[in-house]
């Protein structure tokens, strides 16, 4: 056949074949499509080198439902620091490794606690990045995956709740080994997420989880660690025995660092401001040492967090390796969300919190700033109507007077149908109003209706409505002691990220 | 056309099962290649399934809404969901030519025997 056809090929087509502009079409298609096939297949290479072998984690799509809309487009990301001595399958990390290397005590102390929750908020652009650290004793109502309250708990104890009720049920049901300690961990993390999402009012885009080991074996990787103290510590619950001023740390060091809370001045507060203090470090010596901009030694750093860190399966390690610089040169603000006083609970020291207010500060930190006019309640004139579907006696009432506190006009308070979730409807010209109470009430967005009077707002508050700073589900237990509320800056200043900032 | 047919083909099954290009696009163009390699010239057929599948998932991409923050990411995650079938196509292509040129040189062998 090809003979054939080569013997009945007209000359004119030979001739064409063989044409100067021809073979330069054929050359350049041909260098084209080597240069596409090469480049191509370096990314497609360095890619799965980065991306598998990773842990990653579903966790985020049980939560995803039930998540407070988005005040932007930008990246919510929680970081989450577990206070286990164990490893991925659940096995006890050895003991003489503990001891000596992470200078923590036996696998039953820490559990299951997120001891370190950070939310970071990084916005398309690269603009400024918000950062709240949570303080692990922040007392709140702690939920499940599904969204089922736990009850009132310090909000390290939602993951170790979680993990402790699905590891019980599915050790009845013969589960074990690895998949009994994977399958548990994930409860725990989807209720830590859905926790954290509920008491800031903001949804979670990604999240990452690392323990002890995994903090451990990253600070292996970057040692020395600068770091900066405003005085000399010496701890020997969390093995902390530096001077002041800066010096370099190795890993079993810099965990200490991290760790301690004995001795000083401010406990656990002084605690989380050294983690930030050490994300602060740890972004700037990364640059620095040109970490973010070389895929291979991004690669090399990412080979050791494939060992014991936990990303969601949506992460991306490109999109990752591209907002990262944002995290350095100042850029990013850390905060630590306030409390108001710490009380006993249970027994135990607890962190009191206005949630109402935590809501407010984050969302008014990751929210894009609002033109005056709409930041404004009293600018915006709405009459408010507030139907109780939660049927708590009184909680219409309770919200009506909250809203007509901050300058909207009081409505009417009736009774509705029982419903889950709160809903805002708005009529005629009432919109930003709507919004801005659907934001506070981390409802989902508002709607509008023709069956709303114009300017009115109807609230109709359901299951999932918290009234302001309790719970109204459950009676507020008797604190056993307590100090007065604190200030609002009982948590300290913002520390901007830059450089090496001294702490205590 | 074989080439292109079959290229758009496996993207539009990858499609219907709700995935980005992927095996499906990887399949249709080798077998639109491997169709293809059979009368085209080397010259022409070895390098043009690269640019075919190449062509196809920017074009998938660009209707179906791009991936990443930058565009540098953007061009990274296209890279990286088109190669596999860029290569699938690629060695289905070689793999014609040379079964090609084989049976020629044995066809050419047994005559002057």
């Amino acid at each position: 056949m090809t003979d054939r056809r080569r013997k009945t090929r007209r000359p004119a087509d030979r001739h064409l074949g063989h044409a100067p502009w021809v073979l330069a079409l054929r050359a350049f298609v041909w260098a084209v499509a080597a240069a596409l096939l090469l480049g191509c297949g370096v990314t497609w290479y360095t890619y799965r080198s980065l991306a598998d072998g990773l842990t990653k984690s579903d966790a985020l799509d049980a939560v995803r439902e039930k998540a407070p809309p988005h005040l932007d487009n930008a990246v919510n990301l929680l970081l989450i620091g577990l206070d286990s001595r164990k490893d991925m399958n659940g096995n006890d990390l050895p003991r003489q490794f503990v001891q000596d290397q992470l200078h923590a005590g036996s696998s039953a102390i820490g559990y299951y606690n997120t001891n370190t929750l950070i939310l970071m908020h990084i916005p398309p652009d690269g603009g400024k990045v918000s950062a709240f650290s949570i303080p692990r004793d922040d007392y709140v109502p702690t939920l499940n995956g599904d969204g089922s309250p736990q009850g009132d708990h310090k909000i390290k104890e939602a993951y170790a709740n979680a993990y402790t009720t699905e590891h019980d049920k599915l050790a009845k049901q013969g589960v074990k080994g690895p998949s009994l300690e994977s399958h548990s961990r994930e409860a725990g993390r989807e209720a830590t997420l859905a926790t954290v999402q509920a008491f800031t009012g903001v949804p979670i885009d990604h999240f990452a989880e690392v323990n002890l080991l995994g903090f451990y074996d990253i600070a292996k990787v970057l040692q020395p660690i600068t770091v900066c103290l405003k005085h000399p510590v010496k701890d020997r619950y969390s093995g902390a025995d530096f001077p002041a001023g800066v010096q370099q740390l190795n890993a079993k060091q810099a965990l200490a660092f991290v760790r301690q809370r004995h001795g000083l001045d401010a406990g656990d507060l002084d605690r989380t401001r050294r983690q930030q203090a050490f994300i602060s470090t740890v972004t700037h010596q990364l640059k620095n040492q040109g970490v973010w901009g070389d895929i291979g030694k991004l690669g090399g750093l990412f080979n050791v967090v494939k060992k014991d860190v936990v990303l969601d399966s949506s992460w991306n390690a490109l999109d990752f390796a591209q907002q990262a610089p944002n995290l350095t040169g100042g850029n990013v603000a850390f905060h630590t969300l306030p409390i108001e006083g710490f009380a006993l609970r249970k027994g135990q020291d607890v962190n009191l919190v206005d949630a109402a207010k935590v809501k407010s500060i984050v969302q008014q930190a990751f929210a894009p700033a609002p033109s005056p006019s709409a930041a404004d309640p009293k600018s915006v004139h709405a009459t408010v109507d507030v139907l109780n579907g939660k049927g708590v006696p009184g909680a219409a009432a309770a919200e009506l007077k909250d809203l007509t506190g901050v300058g909207f006009t009081a409505g009417t308070t009736a009774n509705a149908a029982p419903r889950i979730t709160t809903t805002v409807v708005y009529g005629t010209g009432a919109g930003p109003a709507a919004q801005q109470i659907a934001t506070r009430l981390t409802s989902p967005s508002p709607t509008s209706s023709t069956k709303v009077p114009a300017g009115h707002v109807v609230v109709t508050l359901g299951q999932d409505f918290r009234l302001s700073g309790s719970d109204s589900n459950s009676p507020s237990p008797t604190p056993t002691r307590s100090t007065p509320p604190a200030s609002d800056d009982i948590s300290g200043p913002a520390m901007k990220a830059e450089g090496v900032p001294c702490v205590n | 056309m074989a080439l292109i047919g079959g290229s758009l083909l496996g993207a539009a099954v990858d499609g219907m099962l709700g995935d980005r290009p992927g095996w499906g696009l990887g399949l249709g163009a080798a077998v639109g290649a491997l169709v293809w390699a059979r009368r085209g010239t080397l010259g022409w057929v070895a390098p043009l399934p690269v640019l075919v599948v190449a062509v196809v998932t920017a074009g998938f991409g660009l209707v179906s809404g791009v991936n990443g923050n930058t565009l540098t990411t953007q061009a990274a995650l296209w890279a990286v969901s088109a190669f596999p079938a860029m290569a699938a196509a690629e060695v289905a292509v070689l793999a014609a030519v040379a079964a090609r040129v084989m049976a020629r040189t044995r066809g050419g062998r047994g005559g002057r025997d």
